[in-house]
């Protein structure tokens, strides 16, 4: 049985693959791509880069960067778009890898600030955001699924109502990516972070950025890139501008292997599955009686991402009542983002967060669902 | 192979090429970028001389940018000109 319940921190288990290029890797590569002349090694980014490419439809795989998560690269995208004056518009179920940069550089007296207010299962409405584009904005910031709810938003419908207003349209697709299609054609992305580690089914310590020949963001770390190695100044060819220092190889072979099998299993095959286990677990838990479920009450409209409480009890009982019963994984509190907790009203005291993976069997969510339910009846 | 060696823009189109060669079988050999045509610690593309007019074609159809086509003589890499 797979009783490991939190996904949505970082996927378990990965395919084999992964475990095995990572040590292959370690055991096997001489060098530091593009600085030792070892042409195997040299090519590993180069090769992830283009997986990537293709999962999001990006033409020029040179517009996508690797680093070490997808904080680090959303930091790259905010800090590196807005300019003194700009005004920013953001959703009230941000991640704190969002809201923490922009309330920064508000602090600083750098940006405006304007929080879209998201309804109380935590979905976003695109009129909404038209409605806050009336008033001129730099730049557009938001989640594509929430990593508390599971809401997904229309980044089709978002993005084009971005673009028609000339921002700059950025995406935190952590939750996302390696389980929804995003197409950033499509979708009229300009800047997408994600996690390496998450659906993606990568290492940690791997995220990345891609950007848009539309925008430019200015680096936020500077140093060696393997290029350019006479000049003072930062190369400003992408992807070596973003990518300062020794790269986490060791980490992209792990994503390299990913990627390879999510290729191989087809993006509509996951995404199918993803779907069929919202349904399943979604339908379980609105059974429960006593229990309270937070975000979408339909599975189109989410991923596999389920917070739920038992009236007043602390969280941290029902996570440990399911850990010490039952050997379940779970996150409880406010998942670095509180307010997507106010946003649903589970503020400050958060919820127990259940979130299914790619390779739970029916079997393990149907033990899931069993452990939850004693453990509410526990409480009553 | 004689020596004559094409720099790209960048690592990341240097590699680009590399596919590109590989998928048109024409043969390269990637060697570490001589000295005294910059100081960047990148790489280059050690081709034929046959093979050049090709790889200018192939770039231009792939979008990617050649920073420089050089062979080597007697007093060192000069530029080859097309």
């Amino acid at each position: 049985m797979n009783r490991y319940f939190d996904n949505a921190a970082t996927s378990w288990p990965k395919p084999a693959c992964v475990s095995q290029a990572v040590i292959r890797t370690f055991n096997e590569a001489m060098g530091n791509p593009g600085r030792s002349n070892n042409p195997e090694l040299n090519r590993l980014p180069y090769l992830t880069r283009e997986l990537l490419a293709r999962l999001l439809n990006v033409r020029d795989s040179s517009r996508i960067a690797f680093g070490h998560n997808a904080t680090h690269m959303i930091n790259i995208g905010i800090r590196g778009l807005v300019q003194q004056g700009d005004r920013v518009i953001t959703s009230s179920v941000e991640h704190n890898a969002v809201s923490r940069p922009l309330k920064y550089l508000e602090k600083l007296g750098i940006i405006q600030v304007d929080i879209v207010q998201c309804s109380k299962e935590g979905c976003l409405d695109p009129d909404d955001i038209r409605a806050a584009l009336k008033q001129k904005a730099a730049l557009v910031v938001i989640n594509h699924a929430s990593n508390v709810t599971g809401a997904i938003c229309s980044l089709t419908e978002i993005g084009r109502i971005v673009r028609e207003n000339d921002s700059i349209f950025m995406v935190d697709c952590a939750q996302s990516i390696g389980a929804f299609s995003i197409d950033v054609e499509r979708d009229n992305i300009d800047v997408l972070a994600g996690p390496g580690h998450k659906n993606l089914l990568g290492p940690t310590g791997t995220g990345f950025l891609y950007v848009s020949p539309r925008t430019n963001p200015e680096p936020l770390i500077f140093g060696g890139t393997g290029s350019r190695s006479a000049l003072d100044s930062q190369p400003e060819d992408m992807p070596d501008c973003y990518e300062s220092g020794t790269q986490n190889f060791h980490g992209l072979a792990g994503l390299k292997a990913a990627l390879e099998y999510i290729h191989s299993r087809g993006i509509e095959s996951i995404t199918h599955r993803k779907r069929e286990l919202c349904r399943y677990v979604l339908d379980g838990l609105l059974a429960i009686e006593g229990l309270t479920l937070y975000g979408p009450r339909h599975a189109e409209n989410r991923s596999p991402v389920f917070s739920i409480t038992v009236r007043d009890v602390d969280v941290a009982d029902i996570a440990n009542a399911l850990l010490d019963d039952h050997g379940i994984i779970t996150r409880t509190g406010l998942h670095c983002s509180p307010w997507a907790h106010k946003t649903i009203g589970s503020f400050p005291m958060g919820t127990v967060r259940l979130s299914p993976g790619l390779f739970h069997t029916d079997e393990d969510l149907d033990m899931m669902l069993s452990a939850v339910e004693q453990t509410v009846r526990k409480f009553m | 192979m004689d020596q004559v060696i094409v720099l790209m823009k960048s690592v990341h189109q240097h590699m680009a090429m590399e596919d590109r060669l590989d998928r048109h079988q024409i043969r390269y050999k990637t060697v570490v970028k001589p000295r005294s045509l910059g100081s960047d610690c990148g790489t280059a593309l050690q081709v034929a001389p046959a093979d050049i007019e090709r790889i200018r074609k192939l770039s231009d159809d792939s979008g990617l940018t050649i920073f420089g086509v050089f062979v080597r003589e007697n007093d060192g890499w000069k530029p080859m000109v097309p």
